[in-house]
């Protein structure tokens, strides 16, 4: 009994500092105070920014090889932390558009009379190959970088290609946030 | 009175500038440097004299606007090595020393300060570590130049 409440007190402690830590890695960088938009919470025009191929060039390996042979090695490491945080930052970005867009049609099918079993099944499949790939991905970028993943990046962008045209098709009335998911 | 905004005055506006202003600016770093410089930094409004008085203000800082966004997400969708090449291209219109402007670039970081107002935290930080890489990409290969090709030493007076 005494271990198991020494083990369920260590949980607990793990687990706040588990989330201490997360939410210390997810403040922004001092340095960003500097841009005046880093105030602003995020537009639509951000969103659609991001959509115009932002994420294709982040995990693009051509920056990285001009980069590895043009400078030191400690820009270059420099180089890569950059375009991981920003991998993962963009990353985090498209998974949460997506979840935003499935939670509204959450709300929106509960409500519903003429609900399509089958298209839900084939949404709720797609998402969750979605979040799979998603995951996959993230912990690729953790372990080497978003240079040479270009083929798992673009099996990321097909699924939510394919999740987005999906969408299209069965929710009927275009949201905000899947407008923003757009292109 | 309130002067009613026609899409068509902006769009003028926005014709007229690309035609008679950025076209005479080479390439897109320096056409966002410009843009960026025709925005008050108090209160992120456009402003240019010659535009506002043909289009109106409002007509002329929505065009400014609008250029400025769209130099700016072609920028950042390019390479890197593009890059290195506007920015050398404008830092050789300077007319500066190179490696003194490259110094004082890295160390002020000015293009900061050439990021859209809604452009985003995420665009603006993938521009500004894509533009300090091609700037010590360009200082590197400056120096490179530079001991191959050594400048020949001024006579003692």
């Amino acid at each position: 009994m005494m271990l198991l409440s020494i083990l369920f007190a260590a949980s607990v402690f793990v687990f706040m500092v588990g989330r201490i830590l997360a939410s210390r890695r997810e403040s922004r960088p001092p340095d960003e105070v500097l841009y005046c938009t880093g105030e602003v919470p995020p537009t639509g025009k951000e969103d659609n920014l991001l959509a115009f191929g932002l994420g294709a060039r982040i995990f693009s390996s051509e920056d990285y090889r001009l980069v590895q042979t043009e400078t030191s090695a400690r820009f270059g490491g420099w180089f890569d932390r950059e375009r991981k945080a920003l991998a993962l930052d963009w990353l985090a970005r498209v998974r949460t558009h997506v979840r935003k867009i499935i939670w509204e049609h959450r709300i929106t099918a509960a409500r519903s009379r003429s609900l399509e079993p089958a298209k839900e099944l084939e949404l709720a499949f797609q998402f969750l190959v979605f979040e799979a790939t998603g995951r996959i991905l993230y912990c690729l970028i953790l372990i080497q970088g978003p240079a040479n993943l270009s083929t798992v990046t673009g099996t990321f962008l097909a699924v939510t290609e394919k999740l987005r045209n999906l969408l299209e098709r069965t929710v009927q009335t275009p949201t905000a946030t899947l407008e923003a998911v757009k292109n | 009175m309130s002067i009613e905004l026609r899409p068509a005055d902006v769009e003028m506006a926005r014709q007229d500038l690309e035609a008679r202003t950025l076209a005479e600016i080479p390439g897109d770093f320096a056409r966002l440097i410009y843009l960026a410089s025709t925005r008050d930094y108090n209160n992120g409004r456009y402003y240019h004299a010659g535009l506002a008085h043909k289009f109106g203000d409002h007509a002329a800082a929505l065009a400014l606007a609008s250029c400025h966004q769209d130099v700016f997400r072609r920028l950042i969708l390019r390479p890197v090595g593009e890059l290195v090449e506007q920015l050398d291209t404008y830092l050789c219109s300077t007319d500066l020393p190179l490696t003194d402007v490259v110094r004082a670039w890295a160390q002020l970081q000015p293009y900061r300060l050439a990021v859209p107002l809604d452009c985003g935290t995420l665009a603006a930080r993938f521009f500004e570590t894509n533009v300090m890489a091609a700037l010590v990409i360009l200082r590197s290969r400056r120096k490179r130049v530079d001991l191959n090709h050594p400048r020949p030493a001024l006579p003692r007076q």
